[in-house]
């Protein structure tokens, strides 16, 4: 007979048994389910992280009992009663679309169903390590678990579950044609699971703001299309007041069509009225793919105080690309195969089912929505009428400067009539205005028109939308239905912008003397060792060189002279004994810094005749 | 003597074509089994999966008549993404396809292309991927015969009968539409001498395609609707012997002995009877009978193709 436990003993199983509870309610709740659940961007990597993580904890703090080689013994089974309950929703899904079809509530009922695997295995098999009160709850889980048994048999639809009769078969539900389904499913899911948990973090993209539409960067693109521009690197280690400041970067810049206009701008907020000489000057125009060097120098003297903020704007023209594909049909003929029960993307081949906006990649993603697919098309009316949502997001960390221009497609038929959402004209326009490229701009199936926005710039990670208000009138239906039972029409949209990037960068300036009265023509070099007498806050170096001459201390905190936050002490005094007093120091912290004698000898390195040796102190406790 | 051998190679040549083929017979070919009818495959010869924007390419594909019966009058329309490809030639076109028979088990078998001409990418655009879409939509007939046993001994008084009455499962008929199950039931009437014969008809839909009222084969395969209750629908006829059988349910307002299959949930039955009934004097024997639904059918079959940048 079992021992009875402490229920200290139980903690672990228990924890591991709540947290299996709520990932798969969460899961049931949030959904995995395409077609019918609530997808949650990013859903599938973080169930795939959960699951993962539960198996780790169910090894090594649940199961796996005493040395390293038992828990590691463990976690292959763990990891497959991960793996069933994390794949089993997925499968369900395409497994059970006709389980589903009839709505939320079965498609919930189907997940909680079916892959509650972790809860089961704790509840049947390891009910021993479960407290009193957990199998308590587990048996009330089972109870509800039968109670929706019940709930599904009662239901004919699920009842009626099949697979499909494929071609060749004979008239009845065979279990080869259940299998054969099954193996397709489980080879589709498996490349959807992979392709979902690569993409989907990537591609996927929610509006926060404004309206809520779904884009999806452009899967083919390979090529980063935009400006880019690294971080500004300085010309020297450290500069004084005398040294001319200078930084240089790295812009990349790549286009498959317009060329892009981009204009580099060199500035300091702490010297306004500088005129730094800076390259390339003026607007410069890149084709294709190229890689563009910016240097930036502020001369000597420009900055007064200990910090200067030096920035880099490179403001580019750059078009954003968009397509959102719908379909529509005859509403009559809609109604009639939904009252015949016959789905109609099913009925015509039409695997995405939910298509969302594709943009091609850049700072600027282009978003748009319309009503929900198969659209249908009322030819009893005398006007339809519909609203395309249109938002710009700003997904760079630069600035939308300024939307110069949109030009909308819609499909032959549709008319725009109002806009509204943000401040804009828009104008009809013909494919022709388009030139040198409108040879993607076809007339004779789409309408053009120009959108003149008036919005303020947009900053990172915010967007602006448009409301654009259609109408089609009684003669243009034949043009939106076509001569298929479905049509399928696009959207376009391409987005003139000026986009701004900028880099800045803070370097301190130390301050010298900006002349010294007597310049030492010869080498310096220390005689003997410095004296030093550290305090708590501030040490005293003496020390003596071989020829008079100013000398200056550079003192970094740690062991190596590496550190950025250097601080220089500098002694004019052209005499050969020197006496620092180095302050701003902290308690009971090491330094290390290095002397430095100054004379025109040393040119090469700005007049620093730099000793080899580096000594060290540690500052006195307070 | 020379005369001799030269017969006698041209007896062993003739000799030499005649297969030994003891203990076997002609095979019979049977056409009338399979769930298929018309089938469409998208060929690769001459299309090619990825093609260039601003160029011509072609899809081809085969329309097949794999069922036992012959389409006239059948009609497929291409989709094709505007935005993307032009279309050339006709986007409705008419077919007409033999079936499997004895003479020729095969069935007919056509290759047909696609015209095509993809247009300029957008900008920025390094690829897309279009769909090229063929609905097929055709009337056809479903044509199932068995041999019921008929039994007027609705009583059993008879102890030796050469056949007894029994459901009868049935697998499929070279068609898309499966006459899948018939019950036969025998019941007296008030007449004495008469019988009422009663049989419960099953159809399923056993293709991957839907049905819809035959006379509507053109509005199937472009946009306009049907019309109410036009969808899932099938006529029905059956006849033991030469005499048609009275089917119910019927299509509203239409008189006849046709019956009106719904087909909702991919199988329905229908319950025909004899008009008049059988005389008892018939006794038991095995009788002939012959089941025919005629009902539009529409699939689509599409093939996916990737339009790359020229650089």
């Amino acid at each position: 007979m079992a021992q009875p436990q402490s229920p200290a003993q139980f903690a672990p199983a228990n924890l591991l048994f709540y947290l299996a509870i709520f990932i798969h309610t969460l899961d049931a709740i949030a959904g995995r389910l395409t077609t019918q659940g609530v997808t949650i961007p990013g859903g599938t990597a973080f169930f795939l992280v959960a699951y993962a993580a539960l198996a780790v904890y169910a090894a090594f703090g649940v199961f796996g009992t005493g040395t390293t080689a038992e828990k590691f013994k463990a976690l292959p089974i763990c990891l497959a009663i991960s793996a069933g309950a994390y794949l089993l929703p997925i499968f369900a899904n395409s497994i059970g679309a006709n389980w589903v079809s009839g709505g939320g509530v079965l498609t919930s009922a189907t997940l909680v169903l079916l892959f509650p695997l972790w809860v089961i295995y704790l509840g049947f098999f390891e009910s021993a390590k479960l407290g009193p009160k957990t199998r308590w709850v587990f048996g009330a889980y089972i109870f509800i678990w039968v109670l929706w048994v019940l709930f599904f048999t009662a239901i004919p639809k699920f009842q009626a579950v099949t697979a499909p009769i494929g071609e060749g078969t004979t008239a009845q539900v065979s279990p080869g044609d259940v299998f054969q389904n099954l193996v397709a499913v489980t080879v589709t899911n498996t490349q959807r699971l992979f392709g979902v948990a690569r993409n989907e973090t990537q591609e996927q993209i929610n509006f926060a703001t404004g309206d809520a539409f779904t884009a999806r960067v452009d899967r083919n693109a390979k090529a980063q299309l935009g400006v880019q521009l690294d971080s500004l690197q300085v010309t020297q280690p450290y500069f004084t007041s005398n040294d001319p400041v200078g930084v240089f970067t790295k812009l990349t810049a790549q286009t498959l069509d317009d060329p892009l206009k981009i204009t580099v701008k060199c500035s300091s907020k702490d010297a306004p009225g500088a005129a730094p000489s800076y390259s390339p000057l003026g607007e410069r125009e890149v084709f294709a793919q190229e890689v563009i060097d910016i240097d930036c120098s502020f001369p000597a003297g420009t900055f007064t105080k200990d910090l200067a903020a030096i920035k880099i704007d490179a403001d580019f023209t750059m078009q954003t690309f968009a397509y959102l594909k719908t379909y529509f049909m005859d509403r009559t003929r809609l109604i009639e195969l939904r009252n015949a029960q016959i789905d109609p993307f099913q009925q015509y081949g039409i695997t995405d089912r939910n298509p969302v906006t594709t943009y091609t990649n850049g700072p600027v993603s282009l978003a748009m929505g319309f009503s929900a697919p198969p659209v249908g098309i009322d030819t009893n009316v005398d006007e339809l009428t519909g609203t395309l949502g249109v938002s710009l997001r700003n997904d760079w960390q630069g600035q939308l400067k300024h939307i110069s221009k949109l030009h909308l497609l819609v499909p032959k038929g549709f008319t725009i009539t109002e806009i509204t959402g943000i401040p804009a004209t828009f104008s009809k326009a013909n494919c022709v205005d388009l030139a040198p490229l409108s040879d993607w701009c076809d007339d004779s199936i789409a309408n053009l028109y120009t959108v003149i926005p008036t919005a303020n710039p947009v900053a990172a990670q915010q967007s602006i939308t448009l409301r654009v208000r259609l109408a089609a009138s009684r003669s243009d239906y034949e043009a939106i239905l076509g001569t298929t039972p479905i049509s399928t029409r696009y959207f376009k949209a391409a987005a003139d912008y000026t986009y701004a990037l900028s880099a800045e960068r803070v370097i301190p300036i130390q301050r010298t003397p900006t002349t010294t009265t007597t310049t030492t023509t010869q080498v310096t070099v220390i005689q003997g060792e410095p004296t030093i007498t550290p305090g708590a806050t501030a040490a005293t170096v003496t020390f003596t060189m071989d020829v008079a001459s100013p000398t200056e201390i550079k003192l970094c905190q740690g062991s190596t002279m590496t550190c950025k936050d250097f601080k220089l002490y500098y002694d004019p005094n052209v005499t050969t004994t020197h006496t620092h007093n180095l302050t701003q120091l902290q308690p009971n912290t090491l330094y290390t810094f290095e002397i430095a004698g100054i004379s025109t000898a040393c040119s090469s390195n700005n007049n620093r005749c730099k000793q080899d040796k580096t000594y060290n102190f540690i500052t006195q406790a307070e | 003597m020379r005369l001799a051998i030269i017969l006698g190679i041209c007896t062993l040549v003739l000799l030499a074509g005649c297969a030994f083929r003891t203990g076997t017979s002609i095979q019979e070919v049977n056409v009338h089994t399979g769930t298929k009818g018309i089938t469409l495959t998208f060929l690769d010869q001459g299309a090619t999966r990825a093609t260039y924007a601003d160029s011509a390419t072609a899809v081809t594909y085969e329309l097949a008549n794999e069922g036992a019966h012959d389409v006239e009058g059948g009609v497929l329309s291409i989709g094709v993404e505007d935005d993307f490809l032009q279309l050339e030639g006709d986007r409705v076109r008419q077919f007409t396809i033999d079936g499997k028979s004895l003479g020729f088990p095969e069935g007919d078998r056509q290759i047909q292309t696609v015209q095509l001409r993809t247009k300029s990418l957008p900008p920025q655009t390094e690829t897309v991927t279009t769909t090229v879409a063929v609905n097929v939509c055709y009337p056809y007939l479903t044509e199932a015969s068995l041999t019921p046993c008929v039994d007027t001994d609705v009583f059993g008084r008879v102890a030796t009968k050469p056949c007894r009455a029994s459901a009868i499962s049935l697998g499929s008929q070279g068609a898309p539409v499966a006459v899948t199950r018939i019950e036969p039931s025998y019941t007296q009437m008030s007449d004495p001498n008469l019988v009422r014969a009663e049989f419960i008809i099953h159809v399923r839909n056993a293709g991957g395609g839907q049905l819809f009222e035959v006379d509507k084969i053109f509005e199937a395969c472009t946009p306009q609707a049907l019309g109410r209750d036009s969808w899932n629908v099938a006529t029905i006829r059956a006849y033991l012997g030469d005499q048609q059988l009275d089917c119910t349910p019927k299509k509203a307002g239409l008189a006849g002995l046709d019956g009106h299959l719904v087909l909702a949930k991919t199988e329905d039955f229908v319950r025909c009877g004899l008009p008049g009934g059988l005389h008892k004097s018939l006794g038991t024997f095995t009788g002939t009978m012959r089941v025919e639904v005629e009902y539009g059918y529409t699939f689509t079959t599409t093939r996916q193709l990737q339009i790359r940048r020229l650089v």
